[in-house]
């Protein structure tokens, strides 16, 4: 019963002096009070801030940062990827990923036209929507560890008295993207862990598509 | 000011500006033409309500009206911090929150001003509604998270708490029923306005007034009302009377949806 919705808003920003050609994606999780009594009002969670830092490493080359640039030198996209927790009934970050997969595959970039005499850059109502290419994209798949044994998509209760947890995050090749382990734990656990992760993140990954709308 | 403790991205980003067609903003619209999205002048639109949905949570309400859908959650009556001082009543405290992607323009994950300042209106209401002097020394937690904002977010967010903290089996003295309305210079008015009807500096149109108000049905008085722009008395009075007939609509078809949750619930 964890719920998350995830969100995509863009804006217009300068793109930064060592990376003149590119855009900007901002991902941020958020855990609000309403999900749940351990997040306390008024100021950002680290466990909130260690999601969307992990985030941030996933997706540094999921799209192509040159495609969201429109102006080299000065204006490029900044996309604002924000993932909120409804509820939080345990691992957040395998729907957080996913929201934020599905998002992504369905977002769709105004056209933008350029005003010959200012220079500006607006977005034309009139001018049809791109499709964001990604390059990958990012399934997540988390387990609990519990001595030498491993518990997959762990509820909050279960959170609580773990040893440690591993996340692994595949991409829709099935190449490794990411891994996080921080248990102690042997090498054959963590390969039957990845066995588990490959045939989960295909079931995540069918539902994924199922919702993507072709245009 | 970057917050250091979220990805914030560059500082200098603005909201895309978008290539309009030159129009002037409208001061009017006949009541009896009907509105884009086909309603008639008085009609609400279609209520959406489902509560207990945060496990986690003692009470909680999802509530969606037309496309304004938000989410409501209680927390409490919980023991308050040491540093509070001891109080013969209890607290209320209210978090009200637009998501960063629930409106036209991007919402700053911290609280705004305008967010504080519905936090602080929802709060008022909440504290004249519960019966504080049955949980003293304790604290009650509520918290509003707007998805998405099509216009009303203030009444419904109203109307959600007072839905969860029924959920949350804390007593209140009646249910609160929220509605918006908005008055035009020719003595037109729209219930129940969309974001592009509303009051506001997003709105098509211009002039006239904004009314927020809040109803406690069973017992025929007024919780919360507010009022925005520029109105004569005397039609003050007919904007408050519809927005109370408004209300009363909309609390039969609550209290009928509260009563079949609570009747599907199974025996705890």
């Amino acid at each position: 019963s964890t719920r998350v919705i995830a969100g995509i808003k863009g804006k217009f920003a300068e793109p930064t002096i060592n990376n003149p050609n590119s855009g900007f994606l901002i991902p941020n999780v958020i855990l609000p009070m309403t999900c749940n009594t351990k997040y306390k009002p008024g100021f950002p969670s680290d466990k909130g801030i260690a999601m969307s830092n992990k985030l941030e490493t996933l997706l540094t080359d999921a799209t192509d940062l040159m495609e969201l640039c429109l102006i080299p030198g000065k204006v490029a996209w900044v996309l604002y990827l924000d993932v909120v927790c409804i509820n939080d009934d345990g691992n957040v970050m395998d729907a957080a990923v996913l929201a934020l997969s599905a998002a992504l595959n369905n977002t769709w970039l105004p056209a933008t036209k350029i005003i010959e005499e200012t220079g500006r850059v607006v977005l034309d109502p009139d001018g049809g929507k791109k499709r964001l290419e990604l390059n990958f994209i990012p399934i997540s798949v988390t387990l609990s560890v519990f001595d030498d044994k491993t518990l997959p998509d762990p509820t909050e209760d279960e959170e609580d008295i773990e040893d440690g947890t591993i996340t692994c995050c595949l991409d829709n090749e099935n190449n490794i993207r990411a891994l996080w382990s921080s248990a102690i734990i042997t090498d054959d656990v963590i390969s039957a862990a990845l066995v588990y992760v490959k045939k989960r993140a295909s079931v995540l990954l069918s539902v994924l598509k199922k919702v993507s709308k072709p245009s | 000011m970057p917050d250091p403790k979220r990805n914030s991205g560059p500082e200098d980003a603005i909201e895309p500006p978008v290539l309009h067609k030159e129009s002037a903003p409208l001061k009017s619209v006949d009541k009896n033409t009907t509105r884009t999205d086909g309603r008639k002048w008085n009609e609400l639109r279609p209520l959406f309500l489902k509560v207990g949905i945060i496990t986690k949570a003692q009470g909680s309400a999802y509530i969606e009206m037309g496309n304004t859908k938000l989410i409501a959650a209680v927390y409490g009556p919980k023991e308050i911090l040491r540093r509070e001082e001891f109080s013969l009543k209890g607290k209320v405290n209210c978090e009200f929150k637009f998501m960063p992607f629930s409106r036209a323009h991007y919402c700053e994950p911290r609280q705004n001003f305008e967010e504080k300042m519905i936090s602080k209106c929802i709060c008022d209401a909440m504290e004249g509604v519960i019966l504080l002097e049955k949980f003293p020394k304790a604290l009650v937690d509520i918290s509003v998270q707007v998805i998405q904002d099509d216009g009303s977010a203030l009444a419904l967010a109203l109307t959600a708490a007072s839905v969860a903290l029924i959920n949350a089996n804390i007593e209140v003295k009646d249910l609160v029923v929220g509605t918006t309305l908005r008055y035009f210079e020719n003595s037109d008015v729209l219930v129940d306005p969309t974001a592009e009807e509303e009051h506001g500096p997003f709105s098509k149109f211009t002039g006239g007034a904004g009314f927020h108000l809040a109803v406690l049905p069973s017992l025929s008085q007024i919780s919360y009302l507010k009022q925005t722009g520029k109105i004569e008395q005397s039609q003050a009075r007919d904007c408050i009377e519809t927005c109370w007939e408004t209300c009363l609509r909309l609390a039969t078809g609550i209290k009928n949806l509260l009563q079949e949750s609570i009747d599907s619930d199974a025996p705890r």
